[in-house]
């Protein structure tokens, strides 16, 4: 047998597919990736393509086998304390206690199991990224001397984005 | 009541449906996924698993490796002597249980 390089297609939906299972059962997730990447692995890279696509998206997956691991449950949860408290954190928490509240706001989302990591990446790089333009432009626009209200139109413009950013993240929450 | 009718039937089916397409013949994943699949028994891949793995786990299927033509290792499933029964026994009561359904709900009445 010759062993072929796995095309980085594949080698990249089969990281995705597992951080998306991070919630399944060890068991199940462990036969999902195994199951798809005997599957993928050995394929040239536009035959994996076209295979990937009739997989699908690794998120829709997860949350198939999620759903069909535990048939009783309804397949809306509510979020749990921690959900709510890692997103208040994240809206507010860099207001109240400022940097520092949203940074634990972000290592908790970080460390949570109760979103993939797609949305970790989504709920803390879109805020902070806002904060920085949205600050730096008022700077180019108005000069170096305008920094306390270029803060405050930054902070303001974050808060919306953070706030919508957290209410996407209640929703997505598996517990 | 669920909206979804659909659903909750085939949830309620579909392991009969895998052991079925297993007596037939040792399957794996992938090609159990694309049978049921394709007949929307179910939505995608993630959906099958968890339930071999509880067909695995209450004994009626079994898995074994198998040599694929490119020299890879591929896991078959295959039915167990209990998945055999149990198919048999699910056959013995799907017939009369659709004859009666189909009995209480009717054909519908046709609207002008």
């Amino acid at each position: 047998m010759i062993d072929t390089p796995t095309p980085p297609n594949v080698a990249a939906y089969l990281r995705e597919l597992d951080a998306a299972l991070s919630t399944a059962p060890a068991e199940v997730r462990a036969e999902i990736v195994a199951g798809i990447e005997e599957e993928l692995v050995g394929l040239d890279a536009a035959t994996a393509a076209t295979r990937i696509d009739e997989l699908g998206d690794p998120v829709f997956i997860a949350a198939e086998a999620t759903g069909a691991t535990t048939p009783d449950s309804p397949t809306r949860t509510t979020p749990g304390g921690y959900s709510i408290l890692t997103v208040v954190l994240l809206i507010i928490g860099g207001f109240v206690v400022p940097v520092i509240g949203w940074i634990v706001g972000a290592v908790l989302l970080v460390a949570s199991s109760a979103w993939t990591r797609r949305d970790k990446l989504i709920g803390t790089l879109v805020p902070a990224l806002t904060f920085v333009v949205a600050t730096t432009v008022f700077l180019l626009l108005r000069g170096p001397d305008a920094g306390v209200p270029a803060f405050i139109i930054g902070g303001a413009v974050t808060f919306i984005v953070g706030l919508l950013s957290g209410i996407r993240l209640l929703r997505r929450a598996s517990h | 009541m669920t909206s979804d009718v659909g659903a909750q039937l085939r949830k309620g089916v579909v392991e009969y449906c895998i052991l079925g397409l297993l007596e037939r013949e040792p399957m794996y994943g992938w090609t159990l996924s694309e049978a049921l699949v394709s007949r929307k028994m179910i939505a995608s891949i993630g959906t099958l698993y968890p339930v071999l793995t509880r067909l695995r786990a209450q004994g009626l299927v079994t898995t074994y490796d198998e040599l694929s033509e490119s020299g890879r290792a591929r896991k078959y499933y295959r039915l167990t002597k209990d998945g055999t029964l149990q198919l048999q026994s699910f056959r013995q009561q799907w017939e009369p249980f659709t004859t009666t359904v189909q009995e209480l709900v009717g054909k519908g009445i046709p609207h002008d």
